[in-house]
């Protein structure tokens, strides 16, 4: 099928010319080569360690394209921007961000590309899909495949889509990655994919550059205290993670009056998307020091050189936590996690689970509103934008109803089927998934809790759900074991001192008319 | 800047509309109510300055501005200046120079193109100039992408000579700014590994308001391109900047399919008819037509005695409130009538701060 197998001289080659990078990281030349051989593979590998050069560095060498399905639309847009500024121009997403004209310019263009990122939710659009069945493709890979599992740390409905969608592609070569799947999940993926023969790669995940510290303090301003404190001591490049967009703002007002020294900014899903590009690029590009973000920020962000990553708030559970910390020292350096936390912390990611999901109250008014109804066949699209409107549902919380009603063809392509009896078996059946889903979750949020009350090893604690051991920490290991903030000696890189110029030199800089 | 702009609205509009059509004014919205409202209260500079403006922002800018004893409420929806509010006002105009920059209803909607033109060109040429060709654009349109490219290959001979005439224009423009008004406009610009800072970050370095800190851009893209439109044979390069579309009328499309059929002869009648658009509509296109247009042919909307008519009333009563007027007059006077010569009367571009 494959007719140009090429071998590891010649990856190496394409690696170190197209990509810049002069070697492979583990896992990402196994991966590549089950590629080039069809092989459907199952990628497990820790954040940071360029899980999509797997398959962009086959995207651009294999005959056909390679279709990327990814939750993340931020991700997408920041990977196509980067492939972008190497070099590589075919290459496009196809997502809710963009506006017709847009969409309509790319689905026309649809064979110029070679690599697509799409939505789930876009690979059920009968256009686009009419399209791509028209192209050869030869490479599907799934993007954060945890997200098919229940038992994950997301879940998406539409993954459960995706078996058949590949099937009707002519059965491409599948891979499917994620950074953090448990055993279980990782046996999920393999069924509701239906790849019997699906090659496992599973790579450990624990980062052994990366100290671990929890320190409970009784209010959120010690927390600031605390932050100020470390980073008066380590001026290092960091990244603090946040609940929400106004703690965001509000700590990093604070910690620019309190650190005159570093340059602190905030970044989060509200700001336009000129503004944020902009933040980003300046962390790149060390003219910023400290980031005060959202869980919007970092995903597809390549720094190398971030030694500390705080968590102001703690996330929904373990995976984001590990995600998360994962950006830290990817170039291999000693790095530190440190999460602050005050009893009573867990209510805010209590409150996020209740909002990915609609609750039990709007399902049964959804149905109730769905019996009054007095016809039996409907549009799709008027129903839709009505719920949604009143009941203030979000996207994630749309699709999941919608598949729930598509399972017991209540919803069939653009139609509404409405029958009594249909409705009221399915809004009970949803009912009970919702529980059943919300308790996983709570599970999941006190099994964290757990680790950051537990007295052992962290990182023991930490990887043992996903994994059965670790590897010997190259610097130190966690504050239960050998870490304090006072043995730690990150390389610091000496700040250009910004000297405080008027306009026109910096105008002469920037033009590069200094002469 | 922002809090100046909206007491100087408020002297003008007063207690004659409701203030929502100040906020409409700064969004810049394309009505034959709001371009009305523009050329009526002499506010055409600020059409369209303001467009990332929310209505929770407006409204919470009002209270401030009424707890500051500044503005006092007329009725539900209306406001004026208190005394303190007038005598503040004329202080803050004379210190506010950058004020009179504004020509928004002839430029709000080129400003932003030319804006990102600039931007990403200073970039790229910045970056290649380096030999560094591995860089993330400062926005994605592609519009503007295209552009750029088109402009590359027109300059890629003689880009240093060129990148140098760009700084010497720029910085002859630059100039005629304040100190640190300058400092705002360069530290928001991108190049050779330097990335310019965020409308929130200038904000929070110079201690300006978020609104203060977009309107600073604003009123000097508008400066620069005035300029650069007026003395082209001066500024040869930054004229290459400015979309075609500012040597056009700024007309809504709908209005501009109206124009042509007037035109061709057709009467406000059949071309509803042809347009399928209620009568009304095409009275708001002629209008607005005007509006851009002063030189635009009436008689055969208004007589040229029902001309003078309603001018004189129009004098008599010292008001733009069209239903005042309407009253006062014969009713063989329409309002499309009075619509006409109230647009002919404020049509001057008439600079609202200077």
């Amino acid at each position: 099928m494959h007719r140009n197998k090429p071998d590891q001289m010649k990856l190496l080659s394409i690696l170190k010319n197209k990509f810049g990078y002069e070697g492979f990281r583990e896992g990402q030349l196994d991966i590549i080569k089950d590629i080039f051989h069809g092989q459907s593979v199952l990628g497990i590998l820790p954040t940071g360690t360029g899980k999509s050069l797997c398959y962009q560095l086959p995207a651009f060498s294999l005959e056909g394209i390679t279709i990327v399905v990814s939750p993340l639309v931020s991700l997408m847009v920041d990977q196509v921007k980067q492939l972008k500024a190497r070099g590589f121009k075919r290459v496009t997403a196809i997502n809710s961000l963009l506006d017709h004209n847009q969409r309509d310019y790319i689905l026309r263009h649809l064979h110029d590309y070679k690599l697509i990122y799409c939505s789930p939710e876009m690979l059920q659009n009968p256009y686009f899909f009419h399209r791509l069945k028209s192209l050869s493709v030869s490479l599907f890979v799934v993007d954060e495949a945890h997200c098919i599992s229940q038992w994950g740390h997301e879940f998406r409905t539409d993954y459960l889509k995706l078996k058949d969608r590949i099937k009707e592609l002519g059965n491409p070569a599948v891979l499917a990655l994620s950074a953090t799947a448990t055993p279980q999940v990782q046996e999920d993926i393999q069924y509701f994919l239906d790849i019997p023969d699906l090659k496992k790669r599973i790579y450990p995940m624990d980062r052994p550059n990366i100290a671990f510290a929890i320190e409970h303090v009784t209010h959120w301003q010690e927390k600031v205290g605390r932050i100020v404190q470390v980073l008066k001591q380590n001026p290092v490049p960091t990244m603090i993670y946040f609940s929400s967009r106004n703690w965001c703002e509000k700590v990093s007002e604070t910690l620019n009056q309190e650190l005159p020294d570093s340059r602190v900014a905030y970044y989060h899903g509200g700001m336009s998307s000129e503004d944020r590009l902009l933040i980003q690029q300046q962390f790149m590009n060390h003219q910023l020091d400290v980031i005060c973000c959202t869980s919007a920020f970092g995903m597809g962000v390549d720094k190398q050189d971030i030694r500390l990553v705080i968590h102001f708030h703690l996330p929904t559970q373990l995976e984001s936590f590990i995600q998360e910390v994962g950006r830290a020292g990817r170039d291999g350096k000693e790095s530190v996690s440190l999460a602050l936390y005050t009893e009573g912390d867990e209510q805010i990611p209590l409150r996020l689970i209740e909002q990915e999901l609609p609750t039990e109250r709007q399902v049964e008014q959804i149905f109730g509103d769905l019996l009054k109804i007095n016809s039996t066949s409907l549009p799709l699209k008027d129903i839709k934008e009505e719920l949604i409107a009143k009941y203030e549902l979000t996207e994630t919380q749309w699709n999941f109803l919608k598949y729930q009603l598509e399972q017991q063809k209540i919803i069939t392509g653009e139609q509404f089927h409405l029958e009594a009896d249909v409705l009221e078996n399915t809004c009970q059946r949803t009912l009970s998934l919702l529980r059943e889903r919300a308790a996983i979750k709570i599970k999941k949020l006190y099994q964290f809790i757990d680790w950051i009350k537990s007295t052992g090893c962290r990182r023991k604690d930490l990887y043992r759900p996903f994994q059965e051991s670790y590897q010997q920490p190259v610097y130190h290991c966690c504050d239960h074991c050998d870490f304090s903030f006072s043995k730690w000696n990150p390389p610091i890189q000496h700040q250009i001192e910004e000297r405080v110029e008027g306009w026109e030199v910096e105008l002469r800089k920037l033009f590069h008319q200094e002469a | 800047m922002y809090q100046t702009i909206l007491l100087a609205c408020i002297d003008r509009i007063d207690d004659e509309k409701s203030f929502s059509s100040i906020y409409h004014l700064l969004k810049g919205k394309r009505s034959a109510q709001t371009i009305q409202d523009a050329k009526a209260y002499g506010l055409s500079p600020i059409f369209g300055i303001l467009k990332s403006l929310t209505k929770n922002q407006f409204r919470n800018s009002l209270l401030k501005l009424h707890k500051d004893e500044y503005i006092e409420w007329k009725g539900e929806e209306t406001v004026s200046l208190t005394s303190t509010g007038k005598s503040y006002l004329s202080i803050r105009k004379s210190q506010e120079p950058e004020l009179a920059w504004f020509d928004g209803f002839n430029l709000h909607h080129i400003a932003p193109h030319f804006r990102l033109r600039l931007l990403l060109w200073i970039q790229t040429a910045s970056n290649l100039l380096k030999n560094h060709s591995h860089f993330i654009p400062v926005n994605d349109q592609r519009e503007v992408a295209t552009w750029v490219k088109t402009f590359y290959q027109k300059k890629k001979n003689q880009l240093d000579a060129h990148f140098a005439s760009l700084h010497e224009e720029l910085h002859q423009l630059l100039k005629l700014h304040q100190p640190f008004h300058a400092d705002i406009f360069v530290a928001t610009l991108t190049g050779f590994r330097k990335i310019g800072l965020s409308k929130q970050q200038i904000a929070e370095k110079w201690n300006l308001t978020i609104e203060d800190a977009e309107l600073y851009l604003q009123s000097s893209i508008h400066f620069i391109l005035n300029k650069v439109h007026q003395n082209q044979t001066e500024f040869p390069t930054l004229s290459e900047f400015i979309p075609h579309e500012l040597m056009q009328l700024p007309l809504t499309a709908s209005a501009g399919k109206t124009r042509k059929l007037l035109k061709q002869g057709y009467t406000i009648e059949q071309i509803s008819r042809r347009r399928n658009l209620k009568v009304n509509t095409i009275q708001d296109h002629i209008v607005e037509i005007i509006h851009v247009d002063p030189s635009y042919p009436v008689d055969s909307f208004v007589s040229a005695e029902a001309e003078q008519i309603i001018r004189n009333k129009i004098s008599e009563l010292n008001t733009k409130r069209l239903k005042v007027i309407k009253e006062q007059l014969p009713e063989s006077i329409s309002y499309f009538m009075i619509r006409i010569v109230m647009a002919k009367l404020y049509q001057s571009r008439d600079y609202a701060y200077a």
